[in-house]
C-alpha cells in the first residue's frame, strides 16, 4: 500500500540500527501508526532535520503491517520551536497520546485537536490548551464524561453544589470535604477556562486520566518538577502548568 | 568455518559502529595473521580504559583521574563555562575555536519521551557548580534541534535564576555556503540571530 503526502506529526523518534529511525506518528487520515525511516540519521539524508516532533509534516510511506517504510517527508509551513515550559507541555501531550492511543488506533477528530493544542501551546497561557486537549482526548477515546450532568444525564449539575467525578459513572453528588464545586464542572463542560476554575479542572481531569493511565504518571511532568526545583520555582501554583503524577 | 574463539572475536568487533560482518572478518584476519603485537596492545588498552576511565568530577568529560586535564589546568578561564551535549562536541570546540574557559558535558539532551531529563543530564551537578560562585558566564553550545534548544532553555533558566549571564552559540548559514541552498529553518535562525555591524564588529 502506498500513501502519498499525508498530513501528520511525529510523536516520538527512536534510533533503529546505525542510521535509521522508528517514528511514532499521528496522521490525519490513518491515525496512530509506526513508520520506519531508513537511513534518516545519515549526515546527508534528505529528511534529516525535518523528522522532529511538533512540526507539521507531509508524510509518504509504503508497505503494510506493523511498520511501513517512510518514503518522503516534507515540512508543512514554518516551524516554531517550543521554548521552556511549552516544550515540556508539548512532550506531555505527546506522551498522553502515546500512552492512551495504540498503533492502529484512529480516534476521530484527535488529529485536529492535537494540531490546535500545539498551536495553543505556542501562545500563552498554555494551561487552557492542555486542559482542553485532555478533555477532547477523553471524548475521542470514548471515555468522555457529561460534566454538566449527574450520573451521565439524570440531573443537571448545580453551580453551588458539590460533586465527585467517578471515571466510569461520571459526576456524582458529594460534600464540600471530598468534592469539587459545581461551577468548576460547568466551566469544564462549557470550555470556560477561568483562572479560578483551572486548578479545580486540573484535579478533576487528573483523577480521570490517572485512572485511564492505570495509575502510572507521565515522565514529562516529573521532569518539569525536577527542573523547577533546580531553578527555585518548585512552589508554583497548580494552575501554572500541571500534570498527572503517580 | 570459524573456531569458537574466532567466532566470538568476530561478534565482538561488530559492537563498533559501522562494522559489519565483512569489516569484522578483515580486522580479525589482519590481527591474527599480520599484527599480533598490535592486537595485544589493543586488548590491554581497551581493558585498562574500560576499567579505569570514568567521568570527571567537575565537567563529566571522560577521564581516569578525578579531574580531567582541562578542569585541572590553571591556565583556563575559571569564570567561563561552555555546556556541550557530548565529549565529541567538546573535542570539536577545543580543536577549532580559541576558547579558553571550562566545560560541562551533559552526555545527551533533554528528551522526556525517551526518559532523558534533568537528572540524566547531571543538571544537579551543574546547578551546584553554578552555585559555587566562580562562573560569570555560561555559553550554551547545544545542537539547534528541538531538544537541543529546549536543553539550552532549561540551562539558561538555571543560570538566570542564579544571576549568571547565559549566551548561546549562533545558528545560521555555514561559512562558504550559498544562501539560496540553505533550508528555511536555518535561514530563519540566521535572521533571528543577526548581529549588528559596527566599527567594533565589522572584521
Amino acid at each position: 500500500m502506498k500513501v502519498q503526502l499525508q498530513q501528520g506529526y511525529i510523536l516520538k523518534t527512536t534510533p533503529y540500527g546505525e542510521t535509521s529511525l522508528i517514528l511514532e506518528v499521528l496522521s490525519e487520515h490513518h491515525g496512530r501508526l509506526g513508520l520506519l525511516a531508513k537511513g534518516a540519521r545519515r549526515p546527508r539524508a534528505p529528511v534529516r532535520g525535518c523528522l522532529v516532533p511538533f512540526q507539521g509534516l507531509l508524510l509518504s510511506w509504503t508497505g503494510r503491517g506493523e511498520l511501513p517504510v517512510l518514503t518522503d517527508a516534507e515540512p508543512l509551513g514554518s516551524h516554531e520551536a517550543m521554548h521552556g515550559e511549552a516544550f515540556f507541555a508539548a512532550c506531555y501531550v505527546n506522551e498522553l497520546v502515546l500512552r492512551l492511543v495504540a498503533r492502529g488506533g484512529h480516534p476521530g477528530l484527535l488529529f485536529m485537536f492535537y494540531r490546535e493544542c500545539l498551536e495553543g501551546l505556542c501562545a500563552c497561557p498554555i494551561e487552557p490548551s492542555l486542559r482542553r486537549f485532555e478533555k477532547q482526548l477523553l471524548d475521542c477515546l470514548g471515555f468522555g464524561i457529561r460534566w454538566a450532568w449527574e450520573r451521565q444525564g439524570a440531573v443537571a449539575v448545580a453551580a453551588q453544589r458539590w460533586y465527585r467525578v467517578e471515571p466510569e459513572q461520571g459526576v456524582v453528588a458529594a460534600t464540600e470535604q471530598d468534592g469539587v464545586p459545581g461551577w468548576a464542572l460547568l466551566d469544564l463542560a462549557h470550555d470556560n477556562w477561568r483562572p479560578e476554575s483551572l486548578s479545580w479542572i486540573f484535579h478533576i481531569l487528573r483523577g480521570v486520566l490517572l485512572y485511564r493511565l492505570e495509575g502510572q504518571g507521565l515522565r514529562s511532568g516529573e521532569m518539569l518538577r525536577q527542573l523547577r526545583r533546580l531553578t527555585g520555582q518548585g512552589r508554583q501554583p497548580a494552575t501554572s502548568l500541571s500534570y498527572p503524577e503517580a | 568455518m570459524w573456531s569458537p574463539l574466532l567466532r566470538e572475536l568476530l561478534q565482538a568487533f561488530r559492537v563498533l559502529p559501522g562494522v559489519g560482518p565483512r569489516s569484522a572478518q578483515r580486522m580479525v584476519l589482519h590481527l591474527m595473521l599480520h599484527n599480533r603485537t598490535g592486537g595485544e596492545r589493543l586488548g590491554h588498552a581497551l581493558l585498562a580504559a574500560l576499567e579505569q576511565v570514568g567521568l570527571c568530577d567537575q565537567c563529566r568529560m571522560l577521564t581516569e583521574e578525578r579531574l580531567c586535564p582541562l578542569c585541572a589546568s590553571t591556565e583556563r578561564d575559571q569564570s567561563l563555562l561552555c555546556v556541550v551535549e557530548n565529549p565529541a562536541d567538546l573535542i570539536a570546540i577545543e580543536q577549532s575555536v580559541g576558547y579558553r574557559g571550562l566545560y560541562f558535558v551533559l552526555m545527551g539532551r533533554l528528551s522526556p519521551l525517551n526518559g532523558v531529563g534533568p537528572t540524566e543530564l547531571g543538571l544537579e551537578k551543574l546547578a551546584a557548580r553554578l552555585d559555587g560562585g566562580d562562573i560569570r558566564e555560561v555559553i550554551l553550545a547545544t545542537s539547534p534541534t528541538m531538544e537541543g534548544i529546549a536543553t539550552s532553555d532549561a540551562i539558561s533558566m538555571l543560570a538566570s535564576s542564579r544571576g549568571i549571564a547565559a549566551s548561546r552559540i549562533a545558528f545560521g548559514v555555514p561559512v562558504g555556503s550559498e544562501l539560496e541552498f540553505s533550508d528555511s529553518g536555518t535561514l530563519r535562525h540566521a535572521f533571528a540571530g543577526r548581529a549588528a555591524l559596527g566599527k567594533d564588529t565589522a572584521s
